[in-house]
């Protein structure tokens, strides 16, 4: 006993979670290993950065192990674990925010840093080259919502989870939600066709001016 | 939807382009996003949860929902374990209390009591005689 190998792998979350409470870290390892995965995308979708999403990972997990004895049953071990999730994904976008400031403040920012927090507040069109594939492009137009769209279509698109969660994880009502939901969509869908457009007007001035037509189909999506 | 109205949709899409067309956006909308892959974290974050997570001291509790909560082959290692373990204890109770080399403390010389003297508990052992010579002359 004491191995996470032991516990028999269909053992509940709230069964795990109760030996979290009792200080039992193998629990908290299982749990660790059963919810990593859809936890990290979660935070990478919201924070767009491996680095960031990793400590995220750890600080949301910390958070379980030391709010074991907060979780009432009331809603799904997901749910709350998702809403965890999200609350420090926005304590980092937060911190972000305001090391960004501290920075511009003291002058210290470097210029990697201003390019990427451009590209965060108004994506480029021009710039296609940086957002060559499908994936890049999404993860662009994801940068280019605000905090609640881009926690609302990540929930649902990528976490594929139902209205009812979402609704528990937000603190949205059922249906203000479907509302925010679809205008949050709306946005998020004209981000993408704007780096579309961008990627085949781009694309096009580049293989009119390179006369080896070598660049040409690397952006194929229209 | 529920069925007339699913019903009242359908009939209307067939008629109308506009909406029809919105639909159809929509929907390959929604492929584009699904085709999305999911992402994995690079490193193994454990080590940082586990460094950041140490235990105060595991409850006694824990052990009982810990067998509540184990795998049946885990359970059952488990009782074999405490099985032999007992059967251990009682096999070693019984040889004590046959007679065995007489305990006390080793005064003589020879081989015998030179054993007994390296596992008897005098932390002075065969020096004891040497010293008590010494503290005389004193």
């Amino acid at each position: 006993m004491g191995r996470s190998e032991d516990y028999d792998f269909s053992a509940s979350n709230e069964m795990l979670l109760e030996l979290c409470k009792l200080q039992d870290q193998e629990a908290l390892r299982v749990l660790f290993r059963r919810h990593e995965k859809p936890v990290y995308n979660l935070l990478y979708r919201m924070l767009s950065n491996h680095e960031d999403a990793e400590e995220a990972l750890a600080d949301v997990f910390v958070k379980v192990w030391r709010g074991a004895g907060s979780f009432k049953g009331e809603s799904k071990f997901t749910t709350w674990l998702f809403k965890i999730a999200a609350n420090t994904a926005r304590d980092f976008l937060r911190a972000r925010m305001v090391r960004r400031e501290v920075s511009l403040e003291d002058g210290s920012v470097s210029e990697g840093e201003v390019a990427r927090s451009a590209a965060a507040k108004s994506i480029d069109p021009e710039d296609c080259t940086v957002r060559e594939d499908e994936l890049n492009r999404i993860t662009a137009a994801l940068d280019g919502l605000s905090e609640d769209d881009r926690l609302l279509v990540t929930l649902y698109h990528f976490q594929g989870l139902d209205y009812q969660d979402i609704s528990e994880i937000t603190g949205i009502s059922a249906n203000n939600l479907k509302v925010k939901l679809f205008r949050a969509r709306q946005r998020l869908k004209k981000l993408c066709e704007e780096l579309d457009g961008g990627c085949v007007e781009n694309e096009l001035r580049r293989s009119t001016t390179d006369s080896s037509g070598l660049r040409q189909g690397a952006c194929e999506w229209s | 939807m529920s069925g007339p109205e699913a019903r009242k949709v359908k009939n209307h899409l067939e008629s109308c382009k506009t909406c029809k067309a919105f639909l159809e956006d929509e929907l390959a909308f929604d492929m584009r996003l699904s085709a999305v892959p999911p992402v994995e974290p690079v490193n193994d974050v454990w080590a940082l949860v586990r460094a950041r997570t140490k235990p105060r001291r595991l409850s006694p509790a824990v052990w009982l929902v810990k067998i509540r909560s184990a795998s049946a082959a885990a359970k059952r290692a488990a009782a074999a374990v405490a099985v032999v373990g007992v059967a251990a204890v009682m096999f070693y109770s019984l040889n004590l209390n046959e007679p065995n080399v007489a305990p006390g403390p080793a005064t003589t010389s020879g081989a015998d009591n030179v054993i007994a003297v390296k596992w008897s508990d005098d932390p002075l052992g065969s020096h004891r005689e040497a010293l008590v010579e010494c503290l005389d002359k004193m």
